[in-house]
């Protein structure tokens, strides 16, 4: 069904139509913007060179699934120490990673979720750490705290953005 | 000290502690929840943090044309901006000819292409590894691969006798059980295969193989694999299950 060859154009309407949102996946399960270039890059590639063809409102389905299927083979073959160095781990258990755990909307909900931490002192230390970059005693030192009282900020914004993830789930608002 | 402040102490340093520190740290169901969030989120903010711009994906979709095609034809701008798609320009040239090495090539990888759909993504693991990471392809990207990439490469020598136009590619086992690849490296490098477990064997992998690499270079990129475990001994390939994160 997807195997036989598609038009050139065909393949260029495809991958203007799902650039975006196989980037997104890929940034948010690898954590870098250039291997989530090259992941999509690589899906199409695959696509082009074994002449796959994808028909219709499959499509989009069979990009997608592809891109995290590489993105989380990719997590697969490093070692521990090079996954905890780049916080690649996006889940302990990469075999139980489904589709919805990497989607665009619950990337959606983590990022209002952020916009709406409180108090406004965790969304000041995501931003610092997981933007800037900044270590959480950097963190501490910049905002005048002990590096205790980052932890315990930083695990108040977890258990709530966790607690916004699992209300979306159940449909509440 | 709590088990939680330890793991973000631990972060702040993760090249201080030991495979076997993390290992205990990560057991800990509180400390891998803890540690799954953050992970999580980290990824949530940076894919959120810079929209892409058309121009960007436009430059994404000619570095994949550009795969292809030993040279770029010019004056795409401009065609794009007279309404010629990025395929037209690219690919399609006015004699009606393709570039050598082209990725539009259809003739013998439509018959790969077709052999490759009896294969079906089960209840396998499918883990995926490559000798050049995700690649087929050099990547403008990242300069490291396209050096790796450019290096000429040794088919096979069962590939160098039966079809010449093969021989200087890597292969591609794309979904392909791990006793199938080893059956064929075990043939090509001359050494047995024997299976401690029997369940691996049945493990589907995405695996690019260059004949150019030595045996060692090859079990050292299959033990990026978490499923499984793979030594050389002598003139054997032992290969066992491994221990799960």
């Amino acid at each position: 069904m997807y195997y036989c060859c598609m038009k050139n154009e065909e393949v260029e309407r495809l991958f203007r139509e799902n650039y975006r949102r196989m980037f997104l996946v890929a940034v948010f399960l690898l954590h870098d913007e250039a291997e989530g270039k090259d992941a999509v890059h690589d899906v199409f590639e695959t696509v082009i060179r074994n002449g796959i063809e994808l028909r219709g409102e499959t499509a989009s389905g069979y990009l997608l699934s592809s891109m995290r299927n590489r993105c989380l083979n990719r997590l697969r073959s490093m070692r521990i120490k090079e996954k905890v160095a780049n916080e690649y781990v996006i889940f302990s258990n990469l075999e139980s990673v489904t589709d919805e755990d990497a989607s665009e909307e619950k990337i959606a909900t983590l990022n209002a979720g952020i916009s709406h931490l409180q108090p406004p002192v965790c969304k000041k230390i995501i931003e610092m750490h997981f933007r800037q970059g900044l270590k959480f005693r950097e963190i501490a030192a910049k905002l005048g705290i002990s590096e205790t009282a980052v932890y315990k900020h930083l695990r108040q914004a977890m258990a709530s953005l966790r607690s916004q993830l699992t209300d979306n789930e159940y449909g509440k608002d | 000290m709590e088990k939680t402040d330890m793991l973000l102490k631990m972060l702040d340093s993760p090249k201080d502690y030991s495979e076997a520190q993390w290992d205990e740290i990560l057991s800990d169901k509180e400390c891998q929840e803890l540690y799954d969030d953050i992970a999580r989120t980290c990824g949530a903010v940076k894919a959120n943090y810079k929209p892409l711009t058309d121009k960007e994906i436009a430059h994404e979709l000619q570095r994949l044309f550009q795969a292809g095609t030993e040279h770029l034809p010019q004056g795409h701008a401009k065609a794009e901006a007279e309404g010629a798609t990025m395929a037209e320009t690219y690919l399609e040239k006015p004699n009606g000819g393709k570039s050598k090495g082209n990725i539009f090539i259809k003739g013998w990888q439509r018959v790969a292409a077709i052999a490759a759909a009896v294969v079906v993504v089960s209840g396998f693991a499918y883990a995926a590894v490559s000798t050049h990471f995700f690649g087929i392809a050099s990547k403008p990207a990242k300069p490291a691969k396209v050096e790796q990439s450019a290096k000429p490469r040794r088919a096979p020598k069962k590939i160098q006798k039966e079809e010449a136009v093969k021989v200087a590619e890597p292969k591609l086992f794309d979904n392909v059980v791990l006793s199938d690849i080893l059956a064929e490296l075990s043939d090509y490098y001359g050494v047995e295969v024997e299976y401690k477990d029997e369940d691996v064997k049945g493990l589907r992998l995405y695996f690019e193989w260059n004949p150019d690499e030595p045996l060692t270079g090859i079990i050292s990129t299959l033990n990026n694999f978490e499923s499984f475990s793979i030594k050389l001994e002598g003139k054997k390939i032992i290969v066992s299950k491994a221990k799960q994160l």
